[in-house]
């Protein structure tokens, strides 16, 4: 308990500080868990509460991406969605699952690298569009709907691998079951949930708090993917209420995730036996670079023009909060630690460059005129 | 669309976003949805006008419409963009205005607008509440911004609009910038114990001050354009209009001396 206390103070003065400097906080809250946690310390270790509350993060974490996805808008913008996604998840899924398989990670490792690996920040991509004040830009659509992509293979990572040693159609059945169910308890009791949510007593926030933790343990119970039902559980009632939904989850998922995020680190022992400080390295700066092989290609298919790359890269480098939680889940020792160093290099390299994006892409557009501009040779 | 008797069958208006990627908009024969949204080639817009007009208003209305007429219209996109609506008036010209409303997950809702000059303005309503107005003239490729907070965005809203209203306490001013930017102000006072008892006749407020009295709170009951005869009462909440001055006049002359 002191543990989780002492953690927490130390994050409110990290985010007193990165909010002030506008940089992301995710990164600093991992570090300052590696500080004080296994790899530094080890001031903190994990007991009860803290996994549970770390638990808590995860599932308001998956519950807020549920509410976000409106499935009949996606559909409706599927051909802009589907073009820079595919380009975007080949190209890192590739280069990540390649780069960690050749520094010496296993098949399974690897795999689960480069799931982590493709996932960009969608929190990062978005408040710095907003910070940076870049959103009339025309590729700020396009990272958008990219991020949007990115948040359905999230969803479709969980659904796959989350499951238990069950048959995997007996597990199918049961999700959508379930799904069925939940979606027709919903849709009948419409108008009472809604008449709940309007309720200015401590009603609404019981409602939504005990909702996705019931959903949650329901689902551990009946042996499916607990991640993947959360998700989707968020998405159905996305369909009746999503703003007020949003505003009662967002305390719980605003300080449990801090505490996800802490622990992660906390937990990550980065000087364990067996981890190659040159895979480490390698997949960060790895992953750095390929944000930047696929932000061009994305630029020259999509914008026809390698420039656009430059901004949709500089918006998408930094790995976030869906990385940490694939980690979390499945990650070995060696992938956390290659997963948070991953994600404190990118997320940091990611704010400056898109600080400075202008004048990157002006240093990076410079030497191809002066191409141009040259004679041929011969 | 407004109901009128006859409409445009054979325009071909157009439309160009600048700054989104979204290329030109073709709207002709609007009752047969003909138009081009090059990218991605698929996406169509559905026209949410008249059907068909009757074959003598299609042959008239080229000729007609350049007279006068103000025609709002209303396109729905599929495809590229989920919604797009579409403003525009005829009034002895083409004129074209096309507003572009969409909404990014996680950001908020967009709204696009390029004016007749091809300046692109582009307004967010972020999910923090605030809101970022972004101006791209149609020259450049660096827009500028500006974020505001609602309070302020519904300030300049209020002054594009023309009449600007400043509330304090007890007196709101409004300006019609519209009519040679006049400013009305509205005051409340309570009558205190000297002009108790007096009538608005006794007292002769319009004829010294200019200003006047349009209505009297007395005990939870309003009285609104008290007659001449009207008597006040101590404790009395006043409602007066005017410039400014004439209020400053009323105040010194009427209320207080």
């Amino acid at each position: 308990m002191e543990g989780v206390v002492l953690a927490l103070f130390v994050c409110l003065v990290l985010a007193l500080i990165t909010k002030k400097l506008a940089l992301p906080s995710i990164p600093f809250y991992i570090i300052a868990g590696l500080l004080i946690g296994k790899s530094g310390l080890g001031l903190v270790g994990v007991d009860g509460v803290a996994q549970f509350l770390t638990h808590l993060g995860l599932l308001f974490l998956l519950f807020f991406l549920g509410l976000e996805i409106k499935p009949d808008r996606i559909w409706s913008n599927h051909r802009a969605i589907a073009q820079s996604g595919l380009l975007d998840l080949h190209i890192n899924v590739i280069i990540g699952f390649v780069a960690a398989y050749a520094l010496g990670f296993s098949f399974a490792d690897a795999l689960v690298v480069a799931a982590a690996f493709f996932i960009s920040s969608t929190a990062m991509a978005v408040t710095s569009l907003v910070e940076n004040r870049k959103l009339l830009m025309r590729e700020a659509e396009t990272i958008v709907w990219l991020m949007v992509f990115e948040d359905i293979v999230v969803i479709l990572v969980l659904a796959f691998f989350g499951s238990s040693g069950e048959h995997p159609l007996i597990v199918l059945a049961k999700t959508v079951s379930l799904l069925l169910a939940l979606i027709l308890i919903t849709h009948t009791g419409r108008d009472y949930i809604t008449s709940i949510l309007k309720r200015d007593d401590e009603l609404p926030v019981l409602l939504t708090f005990s909702a996705v933790l019931g959903i949650a343990a329901l689902a551990s119970a009946w042996g499916i993917p607990e991640s993947f039902m959360v998700i989707a559980f968020g998405t159905i009632l996305g369909t009746i209420d999503p703003v007020s939904f949003e505003v009662h989850s967002r305390p719980f998922k605003d300080v449990f995730l801090v505490v996800f995020f802490v622990f992660f680190g906390i937990t990550t022992d980065i000087f364990a036996e067996g981890v190659s400080v040159v895979a480490i390295a390698g997949v960060s700066i790895v992953a750095v670079f390929s944000k930047y092989l696929s932000g061009i290609a994305i630029g020259h298919f999509v914008h026809g023009n390698r420039n656009s790359g430059i901004e949709i890269w500089a918006n998408t480098i930094g790995r976030g909060e869906f990385s940490i939680a694939i980690a979390a889940l499945w990650g070995s020792g060696a992938v956390s630690s290659t997963i948070a160093t991953m994600v404190i290099v990118t997320s940091i390299t990611g704010a400056f460059v898109a600080k400075y994006s202008n004048a990157i892409r002006n240093v990076l557009a410079r030497p191809r005129e002066e191409n141009r501009g040259s004679p041929p040779p011969g | 669309m407004e109901d009128g008797p006859w409409y445009p069958d054979t325009f071909t208006l157009h439309g160009r976003s600048l700054y989104t990627g979204m290329p030109d908009i073709w709207i002709e024969e609007a009752g047969k949805k003909t138009t081009s949204l090059c990218n991605p080639p698929k996406s169509h817009l559905d026209w949410e006008g008249p059907a068909n007009s009757p074959p003598f208003f299609r042959v008239l209305t080229p000729f007609f419409a350049p007279a006068a007429m103000v025609l709002h219209g209303r396109a729905v996109a599929r495809g590229h963009s989920p919604r797009l609506l579409i403003l525009f008036k005829i009034r002895g010209r083409n004129v074209f205005m096309a507003l572009r409303s969409l909404n990014l997950p996680g950001i908020g809702t967009k709204y696009e607008l390029e004016t007749e000059k091809k300046d692109v303005i582009a307004i967010f309503f972020l999910k923090s509440g605030n809101i970022q107005m972004y101006t791209l003239p149609h020259d450049s490729s660096t827009p500028c911004v500006a974020e505001l907070t609602p309070p302020e965005a519904r300030r300049i809203g209020a002054i594009l609009s023309g009449a600007i209203m400043e509330a304090d306490k007890e007196s709101v001013e409004i300006a019609f910038s519209a009519l040679s930017d006049l400013r009305i102000s509205v005051h409340t006072y309570i009558i205190g114990k000297h002009c108790a008892g007096k009538s608005l006749e006794e007292l002769q407020i319009r004829a010294r001050t200019g200003a006047t009295v349009i209505a009297v709170s007395r005990g939870g009951r309003n009285i609104i354009n008290p007659p001449p005869g009207f008597t006040f009462e101590e404790g009395d909440a006043i409602v007066a209009i005017g410039e400014a001055d004439q209020l400053r006049q009323l105040e010194q002359v009427i209320l207080v001396t």
